[in-house]
């Protein structure tokens, strides 16, 4: 049984943000229509020798090197508390290629309140490398494909028709000058907001189902996202800051926002969508 | 993941770098070497919140260690989470408590003092004269300063030593086999929000994360 994407709520949380599993007492956690795991990947991976923070004037640069203990043991840690959270767990996975995402996505099945897979794809992967591994991503789960940003309006319309429920886009990466040299990594802040809306944008106009992100931080952004075609978007250093999104959920429209459902094969009652 | 506010009573300099006073109730204020995040409540929000440590104890308050923002100004007041993280661990056993802060500040470890005279411990605080020279208000009596000249005199004298040495431990102290930690000089972005793995440092155990399982580690975890 294959199921559609359902949201409660169009505010998500970037892969990263918030853990594997979210910490307890975070009683904004409900505003989200669903929470996103960090990245995992099939094995183990150890932080960037090079990790640095950077910040600059709206935002910061991160590189991390996206440390993660592996599939396995993510879900020995975590697959009961996910069972258990308020909300839909959305899994991130990153995937050296199509079998090694086949085999996380099996794992992935029919585990409790895991509602979807977003599958990162790396920096500059090719059109069809991108295809092939959606491919092997693909199982009963919806699957959202986070873009590379700089590549995503050329890989949005690339992948329709692929296995993909929809697309949701990675960080810009930036260089920045820092510790004697010039540090690489992934953009994130309020400044990056007018960029994401105009990927967004092109995507949408090319009839790409899209999760906006970058630089979401009010109201506004929020409505400006939706306004630029998303269906959704996901918040990133905002919810770091001390007061997490806010009454940012008072801000969202009754209505222009959401996947459309297409399964028969529902969980939900169609008249749950939206609410 | 309890945020709370408090007031930023004073603010003074220290050797060029901004230091303040807290209002901080007695169940919020961080031990030695633990942190909390701090942003002021009003305005616009920065990217990220400020990280702040303990730099001591006032009868009005809790001082925060040398680098406050420059848009901080006295009488603000603060939305603040934590204290979290792993800060220092006195052995209380310890009789000859050193405290290393060659390269700056003492500040982060100055809130250990009044610990170590608390169960009898000598103290010595090793710091640069200038560093010494700058705090605001007197150390003990009963501590003892050198400067960081006599740190290997020092370290044979002692048998607990609290290290804070943000730009990398000197050789001197990664080779001492004495009970040891040191705090850690990491940016911990997701404030243990995340495991956004920013912070990671690698100890002889794997990597840990400073604003977890740190940022305080024993000096013999330390790979």
């Amino acid at each position: 049984m294959k199921h559609d994407l359902y949201l409660a709520s169009p505010l998500l949380n970037a892969a990263g943000t918030l853990g594997f599993s979210p910490r307890a007492g975070l009683d904004w956690l409900g505003q989200l229509g669903a929470f996103i795991t960090n990245p995992i990947s099939l094995h183990h991976r150890s932080p960037a020798h090079d990790r640095t923070l950077i910040p600059f004037e709206g935002g910061i640069l991160l590189h991390t090197g996206l440390i993660n203990p592996g599939l396995r043991y993510v879900l020995n840690q975590h697959a009961a508390r996910w069972a258990g959270l308020p909300v839909p767990v959305w899994v991130h996975l990153i995937a050296s290629g199509p079998e090694e995402a086949a085999a996380m996505t099996r794992q992935l099945e029919g585990l409790e309140n895991v509602h979807a897979v977003e599958l990162g794809l790396p920096p500059e992967i090719s059109p069809a490398a991108a295809l092939s591994l959606v491919k092997g991503a693909h199982c009963e789960l919806p699957l959202v494909v986070q873009l590379p940003f700089e590549q995503a309006a050329q890989l949005g319309p690339a992948l329709k028709g692929s296995p993909a429920a929809a697309f949701s886009l990675a960080p810009p990466r930036g260089l920045l000058p820092g510790q004697g040299r010039l540090a690489s990594g992934r953009l994130l802040g309020p400044a990056l907001l007018p960029q994401a809306l105009n990927v967004v944008q092109s995507l949408a106009k090319a009839g790409c189902p899209v999760i906006g992100s970058g630089g979401v931080t009010c109201g506004d952004d929020l409505r400006a996202m939706l306004e630029a075609g998303a269906a959704a978007v996901q918040l990133d250093t905002l919810l770091w800051g001390l007061k997490g999104p806010g009454n940012l959920a008072a801000s969202i429209p009754a209505e222009g926002w959401g996947f459309p459902l297409q399964d028969e094969d529902l969980d939900f009652p169609p008249a749950l969508e939206n609410q | 993941m309890h945020t709370w506010t408090a007031r930023l009573i004073e603010i003074w300099e220290e050797n060029g770098a901004r230091v303040g006073l807290l209002e901080c109730p007695a169940d919020h204020r961080p031990s030695a070497g633990r942190c909390l995040l701090g942003a002021a409540r009003e305005g616009p929000p920065p990217v990220l919140p400020h990280l702040l440590f303990p730099g001591g104890l006032l009868p009005e308050g809790l001082v925060l260690a040398p680098g406050l923002p420059l848009s901080w100004q006295p009488g603000i007041e603060l939305a603040l989470r934590g204290p979290f993280g792993s800060g220092f661990h006195l052995p209380p056993k310890a009789r000859h408590v050193l405290l290393a802060a060659p390269q700056h500040s003492p500040r982060r470890l100055l809130p250990l003092i009044p610990l170590a005279l608390a169960q009898r411990s000598e103290v010595t605080l090793v710091c640069h004269p200038d560093f010494l020279a700058a705090l605001s208000h007197p150390l003990p009596p009963l501590v003892e300063a050198i400067p960081p000249e006599a740190l290997p005199e020092a370290l044979d004298w002692a048998d607990y030593l609290a290290a804070d040495c943000p730009a990398g431990l000197p050789h001197l102290l990664t080779e001492w086999r004495g009970s040891g930690q040191a705090l850690i000089s990491v940016p911990m972005p997701c404030g243990n929000l995340a495991d956004c793995g920013a912070c990671a440092v690698n100890t002889r155990g794997g990597w840990k994360l400073a604003c977890k399982d740190g940022p305080v580690f024993d000096l013999r975890d330390l790979a």
